[in-house]
């Protein structure tokens, strides 16, 4: 994937995501629903491909006043993710050196494949997701479970003791998909199915469709590394 | 997060209610719609870490976001109740036990003052 194509493949995921949240903003947050009517019109401008950096440079200064107005991400870390796919792109349109263009693009590439490794990791050394444990009881008494039915998955140990194992073996590994660029389309498939089961099964929806808005970059990267070269 | 409406004879410390309880089962049908809207959900995410922020670092922004959304959907689900109050529980595990400890519980307030 170009650099060009990846960078516009991001710039319509992210308006599409970004367009996804603020209607769901317009319905609760009702007392700035101006921000985020300004913040559907940019991503349309956003959309169009006519005003990427006006558009770009808006949506980064709604940000900026939506963590004012939230004191920080109202969503964790989807709105994380939104800022630094966001942030990225911007550095990467209106810098005039080639240069740091790639440097800005590729940060965001090496950030989300470590959002997965160092997630990975993490779990690797807990004990508590090492036995299953963790896992059994986000299911069993964590506010994150979307119905009641949910938690009967804690009363299933060595389901929940191969589910942790899947995730830590799969984010630890996902690095090493970029050594060829069939293998990192498979492993950005597993990674979006596992986004979804979490949004069926917590509710995180906005995740799914913020962390697929950063796979582009990832594609490139792998191409701009160990193809193009 | 928990609340009860309070009344000025009450003296116990009881009627506490779950705040947005979840449902029992959610369908096929709700989930995908629900990859594509989920507002409710989402402020009830944010209402969790508001509630995380209230435990660890206390600020003012903290409490009156949970008291606004608290009263803005009392307002709308069973309009009437006057005076509130919410408290935190939070559960942990403590070897074998799952411990509850309530880390916040906010002065009674008055609703319709703080609906935006």
């Amino acid at each position: 994937m170009t650099f060009e194509t990846a960078v516009r493949a991001t710039e319509i995921l992210l308006a599409l995501a970004f367009v996804q949240q603020s209607l769901e903003h317009l319905k609760t947050s009702t007392d700035i629903r101006w921000l985020f009517l300004l913040r559907i019109l940019a991503c349309l401008a956003l959309l169009s491909g006519l005003a990427s950096i006006p558009a770009l440079v808006t949506l980064a200064l709604i940000s900026l006043v939506m963590l004012h107005r939230f004191q920080g991400p109202y969503n964790g870390g989807s709105d994380r993710m939104s800022l630094l796919i966001l942030w990225c792109l911007l550095l990467a349109q209106i810098t005039p050196s080639p240069l740091w263009q790639i440097v800005a693009f590729a940060y965001l590439a090496a950030q989300l494949t470590l959002s997965y490794f160092i997630s990975g990791w993490v779990k690797l050394l807990n004990p508590e997701w090492r036995s299953g444990r963790a896992l059994r009881d986000v299911f069993q008494f964590s506010a994150y479970p979307v119905s009641e039915n949910l938690r009967a998955f804690s009363n299933r140990p060595t389901l929940c003791w191969t589910m942790s194992w899947a995730v830590i073996l799969f984010e630890l590994l996902l690095p090493l998909s970029l050594l060829h660029q069939n293998l990192l389309i498979a492993a950005l498939g597993i990674a979006a199915l596992f986004h979804l089961a979490n949004a069926c099964l917590f509710g995180l929806n906005r995740f799914f469709w913020i962390w697929l808005a950063a796979y582009p970059s990832l594609l490139w990267f792998q191409w701009f590394i160990f193809e193009a070269t | 997060m928990q609340w009860r409406a309070v009344h000025e004879a009450e003296t116990t410390d009881s009627n506490w209610q779950e705040f947005r309880p979840r449902p029992q089962r959610v369908t096929p049908l709700e989930t995908l719609g629900r990859l594509f809207w989920n507002p409710r959900w989402n402020e009830t995410l944010y209402l969790v870490s508001l509630s995380e922020r209230l435990t660890l670092e206390p600020t003012e922004h903290s409490e009156r976001e949970i008291k606004t959304l608290l009263a803005r959907h009392l307002h709308m689900v069973e309009p009437g109740i006057e005076r509130l109050q919410f408290r935190l529980v939070f559960v942990r595990r403590e070897g074998g036990d799952l411990i509850e400890e309530i880390t916040h519980l906010s002065e009674p307030f008055t609703a319709s003052g703080i609906i935006r």
